[in-house]
Formats: C-alpha cells, structure tokens, sequence
C-alpha cells in the first residue's frame, strides 16, 4: 500500500504494533546467523570510530562538552576524557560516520551502525545492560531504522534526505526505550518524540555536519526514550499518522506494510563493511588495481592505466586531480592509483599530504577511466601497461564487501587492526573478543575498556 | 558584455545581516522587547506544567558554561536551559520563543549585557520571520511546525550573535541549525509540542557553541539543492526572504497574553529597559521564586 500527502489512508497502528513487537523481542529470536552479522556491525563501526578518534570534529564537539556539558561519566571512542551522555552520543556517532567507512546497508544506503552503537555507549553508565541486553538493544536499533528505510526508500533519499540521520534518530530512540526497559506505549512514546526531532539534510554532506547527523541522530533518540520515561506524552501513532514522519519525509511511502515480524527477514543480515574509505562504486577498481600491485611490483614500472568500468564511476567519483583526502575520497583515479603503488588502500592513502604528493599526482595522470554501459556496478576491469610494453589484467566480477562478495571475518579483523593500531595499539583482539562474548558478559566493561584509552 | 543580473545568495546575506554586530536602534528594537516579556511571562507560568517538571527532572549540573530557565532557581548548562524555558512556555507559542529561550540562556552563560540579549532576539526573529514567509504555506501543509524549522534557525542567529560569532562561524551555526531542523505539528496536543519549542531553542545554542569550536556546516543550508528549502517546501520565495533585509523590519510583537500579576508588571517594568540593563541575569533573577 501507498499513500501521498494529499491522500488520506486509513493505515493499521504501525506505531503501536512496532512498538509491541519491539517489547517482545528477544535475543534468541535472532538467527545465528544474523547474531553474527550484528556482532560484525558493531566491531566494525567501533573500529572505525576509533580510527577517527582523533578528527577535529571530534575536538571540536568534546571542547563544547567541557564548556557546557553535565557530568562527564560516558565513554568517548579512542580518548580518555569522557563526556555527559548528550555529547558522548553526539561524539561517538560523529566518530563513527565522519570517514565513511562505517556500515552500509545497500538497498537504503543507510549506515545504521553508528547512531546505534553512540546510543549504546552513552546510555552504558546510566542503564548498566548486561551483555545480551546491550546486544539484543544494538540489533532492534539497526533493525527498526533499516525497516523504516526500507518502507520510504528511494523516495526520500532521492529527496534530499540523509537518511541515515532521519532513521536514525528513530533507530536510536528504539535503542534507548530497550536499554531503559521502557514498556510498548512508552517505546512507542518515544517514537513518537523522535519524530519530531529527525536530522539532516544532504546539503550538509561536504561538511562535518554529514557525521554530525548520526551523532545528533543518537543525541535526540537518547533524549527522546529520556523523556518517554518518565511519561512525556507525544503521539503513539507518530510513523504513520497523517502529516506524521513518512509523509512528511518522502513523497509516496508503504509504511504501512512495514513488516512488524520481528522473527524473519532481517535487513541487519544485508548489512555491508567497506573494505576502502572511499566512494562504493569504485570498489570493485580498487580490488583489481589491488591485486594487479603484486605482479607489478615497482609502481615506477606503469606506463598507462585504463579501468574499464560502470558509467556511475565516472558519474560519482570522477574527480581527476583531487587537492586533499576528502576529495580524494571521490576520486576513482585515486582509489585505483594507491591500490597500484601500496598494494592496499586504507586511510593512510587518503593522507592529504600523500594525496598531493608528486608521484602519487604523476602516477594518477596516467589512470583512465573508461565508462561501459556493460559493465556492471559490482565489476570493473582495470588494464595496465608496463614500461617494457607488456599489459596485464585483472577483472572484478563482485567487489570485495558486496552482498555477493562480503568482507570474510579476516577481512574484517585486518580492516579493524588497520584502523585501530595506530591510536589503541594492541587492542584489536581485545574488542574483536569483548563484542564476540558480548552476548554472554555479565557487562559492557570489556567492551568500553578496549575502546577507549 | 550585458551585465549579469546579481547572484542571489539567501544564506549569504542573511549572515551579512545577522553577523554584523550592529546594535539595532528604535523603534526596531520595541517589538522584540515585547517578545521577550511575552517569552519569559509564558515561561513563568508554566515552570510548574508537566513537561517542564519531568524534563527538569533530567537536567544536567552546570558546567563552565552556567545558565538557569526562566522561573528555575537551579543552574544548569545553556543548553538545557533553554531546552527548560521552551518547554515550559508551552505549546500555544510562536517561532519567537525558540529565539528568546536561546538569547536569554546563551545571554547568562556568558554574562551579556540587555542589549546583546534583545538585538540577537531582534536578528534572530527576523531572519525566523522571513524564512517562514519564504517558504510559504506549503511548509506548513507538509506538516512542519515552524517552532522547530524556522524558530530553529532564530535560535542559532540569536546564540551566535550572543557569543559574538563573526559571519562565517555564524554561517556554520545557521548550517548545524538548518540540517537538524524538524518537528511536527502531528505532534499537538501532545507535550511533543512544547519540546519541539524547547530543543529548537538548545539546538540553536548548542549550533553556536560548535561553530565556535570550529565545527563546520553547509554554506548553503537554506537555498541549497538539498537544502531545508528544497527539502521542506514546494515554494521558497526569495524576495520574501531578503526584500528590504536590515532597512524594513517585519518581525511581529505579540503580547504575552498572561493575566495582571505584580509579578508579571515587575517583569514588565524591569524587560521596559532591558537594554540598560548591565547583565542579562537580572531578569532571570526576577523570575527566581
């Protein structure tokens, strides 16, 4: 069923089915499989936000929790300083967006993860969950705001919206009311104030606010399920009331078949980890120029380039002479020019200095792209010429962290390490543990002890 | 060369006019000293309502940065402040509160004199005003509350003028502000309303306080492609928005609309000369029970 916002549908209570289903859930309800896929988002996204822990955005938002925040008793990823719940929400959800390179749960393109996982360590030191009630608040997060995406995709983000701000302030409220324990009409109370406090706009992409909007998406869910607590009233039909939050976020919508089946069909399952901190579409590229850097060896020895790829490539990511590393993160001659010259491509490749160094400019000067209407999104096929006039090939059919094609455990562990090392060396095994046995610890001290300094 | 008709920039000139510094002079200055009496008469009034007691339940302990809601002895962070005074001057209010709510707690925090206070309330609500006339009814129609779209980007005006942010932190601030911009009037009747009123107000301050901490946000938060115009109307009216911007003044008073009490005709009388006052933390004192 669809509805627009001239057509008035009469829908069935979204909000408080939602909100019963929520209250029933249980951790053991959840596949094995999609268990496992919810630990993956979580040690993925706390590496990540690790590894911008040391952003000036972060600085910047931290200066303002000294000066003006309450008790400073959270956790803040990669720091030793910690913050008043608002702004260790605001901080870690920054953290964990601002070099995306968090989660994506493709058919939405909402990263779900880190909202949820800023919710979870903010409300850490005033709700005390043991382990399997962190998780199982972790999993109904995600899980509600890629359903609710679900049901208002493409439309609203085609819209403009960022929809990862928008579902997430909804995700991060659900997380907050299961953390505190709230019954189905508060849950669905606070549903219904987040509602009316969604974040962003893809205007603020470009922008520190782009990360911004998952920090403040868990700041205002927090605040939200906060006051539902202690029964601050709001609508509990919020989601689908005429004029509620799908109609008035996207131009046609199904909330109303939204799968309230909490048993089956998890979108948490689809959820992807990027294995390279730049643009999706030229992934599959950057996993053959990858693979090319072992038979080439000295990148001094390539003469010419030529990727043969999707036409969104160019579309997308077709920035040529990229001037510092956020650029360089929309630059598919980039991606494909470091995967050649280090045989990897993580941060320390979008490095701003590195990114305007000579050889990597004269390097990337020889790397064409070559639009093909044929070439699917997930493959590419990059062609090098060598100095002595030999060309080698290698082709792409599923990238590396596609649906088809995802990031293997080990995978996985040695994008965290590289992310993690370098701020809280030696700590890796300690979080890739603490959120494997988190469903059983007695509580979240391991968890918080190996991401914080 | 035909000479190219002027590039119109809505956010640009609207921080030229806003991040100025100018002190306004009257009869500018008289409706906004209304809002202000308005705002803190509402505010009083309903420090002991529902919403303001279980919110005020929640409130943080003071930071460096130290302010109290209008009618609260307790000190706590600007932010929760005006988080406090908006929901406590309830749900039948205007787009101005968020921006009084904001001038008055950014305004303690940093010991503002009366003056600062009542021209950021005075730039604030223009540029509120002028942004709700831009977007026109359709904004409405889609179901937005202007409290927490509009008044949201007052409110940060009002803040950054308060903490005496120069244009471009002003720009940032306005930035944060437009891409946290919601709220429903799904939401009346509820006590949703009034918090829509309360966090448009710390929003704009905690807007402020980051721009000043160097946080940056889109240039073209308003007019932009994915912009709050583009996203939250079907109409953006520019001339509505900068028509006589600075020169004419279309923000309205409204009256507080609260019954006689000597309270409240102290308040008159002291917010009558707000702009002599040498510290705005005398009208918050005269709200203190």
């Amino acid at each position: 069923m669809s509805s627009s916002g001239t057509t008035a549908v009469a829908h069935p209570p979204v909000t408080r089915d939602l909100s019963t289903a929520i209250v029933a859930f249980a951790l053991a309800d959840l596949p094995d499989s999609v268990l496992h896929e919810a630990k993956r988002s979580l040690f993925n996204v706390l590496a990540v936000a690790i590894g911008a822990s040391r952003h000036p955005g972060l600085d910047s938002i931290l200066r303002v929790a000294r000066e003006s925040g309450g008790a400073a008793v959270a956790p803040v990823v990669g720091r030793t300083v910690r913050a008043d719940a608002h702004f260790a929400a605001l901080g870690n959800g920054f953290a964990a967006h601002v070099d995306d390179y968090d989660d994506t749960h493709l058919a939405t393109v909402i990263h779900p993860a880190a909202a949820i996982a800023a919710t979870l360590l903010a409300l850490a030191p005033s709700t005390a969950p043991d382990g399997a009630a962190a998780m199982r608040a972790f999993v109904l997060g995600c899980e509600i705001q890629l359903r609710l995406g679900v049901a208002i995709s493409p439309e609203h983000y085609d819209d403009g919206w960022h929809i990862t701000g928008t579902c997430g302030t909804i995700g991060a409220a659900v997380t907050a009311a299961a953390l505190m324990g709230l019954d189905a009409g508060a849950t669905a109370r606070a549903i219904g104030i987040a509602a009316s406090s969604t974040v962003g706009q893809r205007e603020a992409f470009g922008r520190m606010t782009k990360a911004y909007h998952a920090g403040k998406a868990a700041a205002n869910g927090l605040l939200a399920a906060t006051l539902a607590a202690r029964g601050f009233t709001a609508p509990e039909d919020a989601l689908e009331a005429p004029g509620g939050f799908a109609e008035a976020l996207a131009t046609t919508h199904r909330i109303g078949s939204l799968d309230l089946n909490l048993h089956a069909n998890f979108e948490l399952a689809k959820n992807t980890y990027k294995p390279y901190p730049c643009g999706i579409v030229a992934h599959p590229a950057i996993d053959a120029a990858v693979a090319l850097a072992a038979r080439i060896g000295n990148a001094a020895a390539v003469d010419a380039v030529v990727v043969h790829c999707n036409p969104l490539v160019p579309e997308l990511m077709g920035n040529l002479t990229p001037g510092d590393g956020l650029q360089a993160r929309f630059s598919a001659v980039h991606g494909v020019t470091m995967g050649l010259r280090d045989g990897t491509v993580g941060l320390a490749q979008y490095d701003d200095a590195l990114v305007v160094a000579p050889d990597v400019a004269a390097l990337r000067a020889r790397v064409r792209l070559e639009p093909d209407e044929k070439m699917p999104r997930a493959s590419a096929r990059v062609s090098v010429r060598l100095t002595d006039g030999t060309t080698i090939e290698e082709t792409t059919t599923h990238a590396r962290g596609s649906l088809e094609r995802p990031l293997t455990d080990a995978e996985l562990n040695a994008k965290a390490e590289a992310l993690m090392e370098p701020v809280l060396a030696g700590r890796t095994g300690a979080l890739r543990k603490a959120v494997s046995e988190l469903p059983k610890a007695a509580d979240l001290a391991a968890l918080i002890a190996a991401v914080t300094a | 060369m035909s000479a190219a008709a002027p590039v119109v920039q809505p956010t640009a000139e609207l921080m030229a006019f806003a991040g100025n510094g100018w002190a306004f002079r009257e009869p500018v200055r008289a409706p906004a000293r209304e809002l202000v009496l308005a705002t803190v008469l509402r505010a009083l009034a309903g420090a002991q309502s529902g919403a303001a007691q279980i919110a005020a339940s929640d409130a943080p302990g003071p930071a460096r940065l130290r302010a109290r809601a209008v009618g609260r002895a307790a000190a706590t962070t600007p932010l929760y402040a005006a988080f406090l005074t908006g929901i406590a001057a309830g749900d039948d209010v205007t787009l101005a509160t968020p921006v009084v709510a904001a001038a008055l707690a950014a305004g303690e925090s940093v010991d503002a004199a009366g003056a600062t206070v009542l021209d950021a309330v005075v730039a604030g609500t223009e540029i509120a005003v002028r942004v709700e006339r831009a977007l026109g009814a359709a904004h409405r129609e889609r179901g937005w509350d202007t409290r927490g779209t509009c008044g949201r980007l007052g409110a940060a005006v009002a803040a950054a003028r308060v903490l005496g942010l120069q244009r471009e932190a002003t720009r940032d601030a306005f930035g944060i502000a437009a891409t946290a911009a919601s709220g429903l009037t799904e939401a009346r009747g509820t006590m949703t309303a009034a918090y829509i009123v309360g966090a448009a107000a710390a929003d704009g301050i905690e807007a402020a306080l980051l721009a000043r901490a160097e946080f940056t946000g889109a240039p073209l938060a308003l007019e932009g492609r994915r912009g709050l115009a583009a996203l939250m109307s079907a109409t953006f009216d520019t001339a509505a928005l900068l028509e006589g911007l600075g020169e004419t003044f279309v923000y309205p008073a409204i009256a507080a609309n609260v019954p006689s009490s000597p309270a409240a005709e102290s308040l008159r009388a002291l917010i009558a000369r707000i702009e002599r006052l040498p510290s705005i933390r005398e009208v918050i004192d005269a709200t203190i029970p």
